[in-house]
């Protein structure tokens, strides 16, 4: 059986002044999988994530979503569409409520507020941030903030997350805590998981397929234990390393 | 931050309302109507705002709601009412064209940009003839039976769009509104669209300031384009910054105390410079969450602000 | 052909005041990410003192240059003397937030110009003509003094813009205007680099005053509109960038003068608000800005 394709980037191409972010760059995120995206500081993964996502125009390429193509769409078309993404600092609204927070990511989904606080409290729930409702985001520690802004995303049950480095920071229970998240929500709601991290050895457990950009260019993907044996790859990192 | 009692804000109103009905002499029943429409005025800036704009186009927006209104009673004969609606719909649907094109600049360049509208705008108005030109339109003036119950009219109509922003900003709307201003890349990313929203923000906000400007057309009985310079705009920040940003209460405060404060310092030229500018340099220095901000606290015990105002 | 020319030169004197004001509202920008709206009310500063202290000198016997050269450094004095103390009491703590400190300056240019009418009172002055004589060129007209206060205006600008681009102070203010956290960690004294930028800033709008107290009737709200017209400039040439403020200036300059020659200066004020509004809209972060 063909699996099926979420998300298709083809020939994806982004000049910033004069140097190629990303070039010719082609890649596929399948339904239901967590595809993690990985390479070193400067690969063009927050590039990618961005042209994706509608906040930057691709100077050349296209980006197909569920077929559609949405290349160059605005953000808020495209998220409505079913793809929602994080930003890696801070997907937050500091001075607002954990529960507004998710509140207003529930806003374009739902008429009403009983069905958008319905929706609100069972994510809160899922992700243990039930007795941190009604605290202010900007005071919560750093491992809470980072659980509120997938919360944000997770609230709109999108079939697309894209989560940029969202275990930044976080220590090794809280990162444990949220690769289960992740496998929840795949496994009960059959959403996909898009994945840009630093963190090597959570994506080597969550992932089960990686894509590895180096300068903006496509190295290699396979599955993470042919990923952690390609020379090319580490070759990349070691190179890397001051 | 403390609930206030409902009951309480009932009863001034009503009390406002009946007030300016018994006022009185005539500068008494003046003072209420200049106070109450300084009220809504900063209200309706109050509410751009929220979403992180400075809306210096405000003067821009009073002058279209007077002309409109003065138009509509002195050459269309319309009621009251209507005149009004009328000033409100013209602002409102000009700032829904205007804001979509200027929305576009965030900070300081949509500062100068609206800026840049309000002069325009001053300067068509001293340009065309048929409204008046540089002397401005006379006669505006309410029906004969209404003129005894003007300032009461006032004071309902203010109060009822004070009623209505408020609403608004506590609604799920103003929640987006807010979190614009937070962090808009992260609102797009949840399914809105910003751009519209801000739009809406200030078409609602024009809408009100609009029917402001029919009240001070039908007010003052006579407009002319000096009266709708960016000065109008300063002066609301004045009362905003003096009475607090963070509740629509402390525009209301602001706007009433530094209005009957300047009736009673003193009188006219620079003397109304120094004020309004010792009113903002006070409040943005001395009083970071306004007079509104300082009764809170001091009603909770609190004694030091956290952090600053909004 | 005469008349090109004739408007060339004006637009250049006019410019070349709009330049120095503008080069001190865009480096105070790019430094600090402030908006100072009170930057108009520093020049005017310099100007009324100028338009006071030369004919209070003449009176006590000093010869006429000498008189000009004292005010002179009066004037820029004094405003710096005034700009060091709204620094420490009030900008500094907004600086980087653009709203709080714009909000802070309209109340201090209000404050301010209210007081200079108070002070200086309303009644405008007129000085008397410090270098006589008027001159052709090319078949354009100017007053000598017209064509001093020029150069040396755009001597001062030229001076700035070497300064930017080659001292180690200036090197230091790109660095803040462009990361100020970068510069930091590289160990630049980002507080007081922004002091030095902001009374430079300061001391060219003084400048720009004091030159064209002897040449044009100085009122104490001549401040206002050098500082609509000074911001349009800086905001079309993109904020905090030097060399957009000098083209955004001169821009300025060239529709007030073709502009006020052909038609009439309230339509070429309205010609410039409609461009201002297209610039931001087309291209939001100036001619030469970055964001």
């Amino acid at each position: 059986m063909e699996p099926e394709i979420l998300l298709k980037v083809e020939g994806l191409t982004r000049h910033f002044g004069g140097l190629a972010a990303v070039s010719d760059l082609n890649f596929e995120v399948r339904r239901g999988e967590i595809l993690g995206l990985i390479g070193p500081n400067g690969a063009g993964k927050s590039t990618t994530f961005n042209v994706i996502s509608g906040f930057h125009k691709p100077t050349a390429g296209k980006v197909y979503f569920v077929g559609e193509d949405i290349t160059g769409r605005n953000p808020a078309r495209i998220s409505r569409k079913g793809l929602v993404r994080t930003f890696q600092h801070g997907s937050l609204l500091r001075e607002m409520t954990v529960y507004d927070n998710m509140l207003v990511a529930t806003i374009s989904l739902m008429r009403t507020r009983p069905e958008r606080d319905r929706r609100v409290r069972e994510t809160a729930e899922m992700l243990h941030l039930s007795d941190q409702l009604h605290e202010l985001v900007g005071n919560l520690p750093h491992g809470l903030q980072r659980m509120v802004s997938i919360a944000i995303a997770f609230s709109r049950r999108s079939r697309l997350l894209c989560l940029d480095e969202p275990l930044t920071g976080l220590n090794q229970i809280e990162v444990a805590s949220a690769l289960a998240i992740f496998r929840r929500i795949r496994d009960e709601f059959g959403s996909t998981i898009l994945l840009v991290e630093h963190n090597m050895k959570a994506v080597m457990e969550i992932c089960d397929r990686i894509v590895v950009l180096d300068h903006g260019v496509f190295l290699a993907q396979g599955r993470p234990i042919e990923i952690s044996q390609n020379e090319a790859v580490i070759s990349a990192y070691l190179g890397k390393r001051k | 931050m403390a609930k206030l009692p409902r009951a309480l804000l009932v009863a001034a109103s009503l009390c406002a309302v009946i007030g300016s009905y018994f006022s009185g002499s005539d500068f008494a029943a003046n003072l209420i109507i200049w106070v109450a429409i300084n009220v809504l005025m900063t209200a309706s800036f109050r509410f751009v705002l929220l979403i992180g704009e400075l809306n210096f186009a405000m003067a821009g927006f009073v002058g279209i709601g007077a002309y409109a209104g003065g138009i509509a009673t002195t050459m269309y004969h319309l009621p009251l009412a209507l005149a009004l609606l009328l000033g409100a719909a013209a602002a409102g649907l000009i700032s829904l064209v205007v804001g979509f094109v200027t929305l576009r600049a965030k900070g300081a360049y949509f500062l100068l940009v609206s800026f840049a509208f309000t002069e325009v705008l001053r300067l068509i108005y001293s340009k065309v003839d048929v409204i008046g030109g540089n002397s401005g339109m006379i006669g505006i003036f309410p029906p004969a039976y209404l003129a005894r119950f003007y300032p009461a009219i006032v004071v309902l109509v203010v109060l009822f769009f004070l009623f209505v922003l408020y609403r608004m900003e506590r609604s799920d709307f103003g929640k987006i509104l807010v979190a614009i201003r937070n962090n808009d890349d992260l609102v797009q990313t949840v399914g809105i669209d910003v751009h519209l929203t801000k739009v809406w923000c200030l078409g609602i906000a024009s809408f009100v300031t609009g029917i402001c400007g029919a009240l001070l057309a039908h007010a003052n009985n006579v407009i002319s384009p000096g009266d709708f310079s960016f000065l109008v705009a300063v002066y609301t920040l004045a009362y905003l910054k003096v009475g607090g940003e963070s509740h629509i209460l402390g525009a209301v405060l602001g706007a009433i105390v530094l209005t009957l404060l300047a009736q009673y310092a003193l009188g006219f030229g620079a003397y109304e410079h120094i004020f309004y500018g010792a009113a903002i340099v006070i409040g943005v220095l001395l009083l970071p969450d306004g007079l509104f901000g300082l009764a809170q606290r001091m009603l909770s015990g609190r004694r030091w602000p956290e952090g600053s105002g909004s | 052909m005469d008349i090109y020319v004739q408007l060339l030169v004006n637009s250049l004197q006019i410019g070349a005041v709009y330049v120095l004001f503008s080069l001190g509202l865009t480096l105070i920008f790019g430094v600090m990410r402030i908006v100072n709206f009170a930057h108009g009310e520093f020049f005017a500063l310099a100007a009324l003192l100028v338009a006071v202290a030369v004919p209070w000198l003449i009176d006590f016997g000093a010869p006429l240059p000498v008189a000009y050269g004292l005010a002179f450094l009066g004037a820029l004095a004094g405003v710096l003397v005034l700009g060091k103390i709204l620094y420490e009491f009030a900008f500094r703590r907004f600086q980087r937030d653009m709203i709080g400190s714009f909000v802070l300056s309209v109340g201090l240019a209000l404050l301010l110009q209210g007081l200079y009418i108070e002070i200086f009172s309303s009644a405008s002055r007129k000085l008397p003509t410090l270098i006589e004589g008027t001159l052709r060129i090319l078949g354009g007209a100017i007053t000598t003094q017209r064509l001093v206060l020029c150069v040396i205006a755009l001597l001062v600008a030229a001076g700035m813009y070497w300064a930017i681009a080659s001292t180690r102070l200036g090197k230091a203010l790109r660095a803040v205007s462009e990361d100020h956290e970068a510069a930091m960690l590289q160990g630049i004294p980002y507080r007081r680099i922004a002091l030095s930028g902001f009374l430079i800033g300061t001391l060219l709008a003084a400048v720009a005053g004091a030159l064209l107290a002897p040449v044009v009737v100085i009122g104490p709200v001549i401040g206002s509109s050098y500082l609509i017209k000074g911001f349009i400039a800086v905001v079309i040439g993109g904020l905090g960038s030097i060399p957009g403020a000098i083209i955004g200036s001169i821009l300025i300059a060239v529709i007030e003068s073709v502009g006020g020659y052909y038609f009439d200066p309230s339509l070429a004020t309205i010609a410039m608000f409609v461009m201002v509004m297209v610039v931001l809209l087309v291209r939001p972060a100036g001619i030469m800005g970055n964001g």
